[in-house]
């Protein structure tokens, strides 16, 4: 470990023990389960039959005494390396110092932040006013994650003004919130706040649900006519489509324990912990934690990669808790009633429908998104045929923070929003 | 001397370095199919659901 890494700065990723022990079994699973494959045994997947059966073949060239402990050394090797990414993600210097933009408007615990304050010589009176809004999981900042890597800015320095909504912690108020009060009492005072000060309609764009949020917004402002367009970046709709198969046994136990907490009045029940939104992110692919700590491990920890790396990781193990009712509203009528596709997700009486909009819009769905499966965003872009479309390459958030966002998906979004 | 360098050298022919090097590969190929396998499986909820209801039946069979 070089000098720079000699402090540990955090203790994820969270559950740290979740992640240390899926990546042993992973590793000690399969040496054990080699004699199994050997014989036939183990249950493949059948998109992977026709590889399992040509190294079968290859098996069969060899003792298999002989081969079990290059299976055993190269699986030791593989857990070390895994634990080594977990360490170095541990030990790693970075922290985010990232100087907040200005304050334009706070409402509760919830702030509107002006990016085009501080960017005179870009931002000029006829520039395009867009409202980014962010899911109320996960913090703000992915939009504004590094002082070299920050979507705001780069929309700014593109000579669009932005403004970034930022939910905060739930407070007194809030803590009492659906999703219904948060588009209600927050969101659309926000959009009419930004509105009046410079009387122009504004664009608005939502991340992940907050895609669902501005769509409601959107559709509740439509006879006010003071939305220019809607942008909708990796935006669930169909919860159902390509769920895992243990998702809804997922959310039942979370409305027990729910259940439970409201009995013996523990702090469950209050707000819905930031580690049962991990251990639900976690399993919606139980290998890539391993895969990505271990390819972690191979970066040089000085690099701008290891660096982006490690705040991508930082801002997805941060956040605040949910209220309750939001989180029931998510789980009940979104993942288990899957009320936005089936029609029946309602806000301030409004069915929220996105095919009654008639505003310009922009869809962007990306390649290899776990949160949000491709499915469940494109039966939101079926909905939306004369939208414009973008397939951004990469996942859920590095579509959208990953360091190759700001040469080719930003600049896109920006040319939407001119 | 001479010798004991000589018997150092990996001459590209040798056999055992080349089995090693195959048994390593297979290995490597075998451990990536491995996780493969359970990511395909936890990510495709209709194959998984196929396999259990096959499980089930062959279980009630017997």
């Amino acid at each position: 470990m070089s000098e720079n890494l000699l402090k540990q700065i955090r203790n994820g990723p969270h559950p740290l023990g979740l992640h240390v022990a899926s990546t042993t079994n992973m590793w000690t699973g399969a040496t054990a389960a080699f004699p199994l494959f050997q014989l036939g045994g183990l249950q493949i997947h059948p998109d992977l039959q026709n590889k399992a059966e040509d190294l079968r073949k290859d098996i069969s060239n060899h003792n298999a005494e002989d081969l079990l402990p290059f299976v055993m050394k190269q699986a030791q090797s593989r857990l070390a390396e895994t634990l080594a990414g977990i360490r170095l993600y541990q030990y790693h210097p970075y922290q985010r110092k990232v100087k907040p933009a200005p304050l334009f408007h706070k409402i509760g615990s919830t702030e509107i932040l002006d990016y085009g304050d501080g960017h005179q010589s870009d931002v000029a009176d006829d520039s395009p006013i867009v409202i980014a809004v962010p899911s109320l999981v996960n913090p703000a900042y992915i939009l504004d994650l590094k002082e070299d890597h920050s979507f705001m800015h780069t929309l700014a320095e593109m000579g669009i003004h932005p403004y970034l909504l930022d939910w905060c912690a739930p407070e007194d108020e809030e803590l009492g919130f659906n999703l219904e009060d948060y588009i209600l009492k927050r969101l659309i005072p926000m959009i009419y706040e930004v509105h009046r000060h410079h009387n122009k309609k504004i664009h608005l764009m939502g991340y992940c649900m907050g895609g669902n949020l501005s769509l409601a917004a959107a559709q509740i402002l439509e006879d006010d006519n003071i939305i220019e367009s809607l942008t909708l970046i990796a935006t669930p709709w169909d919860f159902h489509a390509q769920q895992p198969t243990h998702l809804s046994a997922l959310t039942d136990y979370f409305l027990k324990m729910d259940q439970n907490d409201q009995k013996t009045a523990s702090s469950i029940s209050d707000m819905m912990e930031l580690n049962i939104m991990q251990l639900f992110f976690f399993s919606l692919d139980p290998t890539l934690s391993d895969r990505k700590f271990r390819k972690f491990s191979h970066f040089d920890p000085a690099s701008d990669k290891a660096e982006n790396f490690v705040a991508i990781e930082d801002w997805a193990g941060d956040g605040c808790p949910l209220s309750p009712e939001v989180s029931k509203d998510c789980l009940i009528n979104w993942y288990q009633k899957n009320q936005p596709h089936k029609k029946c997700w309602r806000v301030a009486g409004h069915v929220i429908s996105p095919r009654s909009l008639n505003i310009p819009g922009h869809i962007i769905t990306p390649t290899a998104d776990r949160i949000v499966p491709a499915a469940s965003a494109k039966a939101l872009r079926d909905l939306l045929p004369n939208f414009a479309h973008t397939t951004a390459n990469g996942g859920h958030v590095s579509m959208i923070a990953g360091k190759d966002a700001k040469t080719i998906l930003w600049p896109i979004i920006a040319s939407f929003l001119k | 001397m001479a010798k004991k360098i000589q018997s150092n050298i990996v001459h590209p022919n040798n056999n055992s370095t080349a089995h090693s090097k195959e048994k390593q590969s297979i290995a490597e190929r075998y451990l990536d199919l491995w996780q493969d396998n359970i990511r395909h499986w936890a990510t495709d909820p209709a194959a998984m659901e196929k396999w259990l209801a096959d499980i089930v039946k062959k279980q009630t069979k017997t």
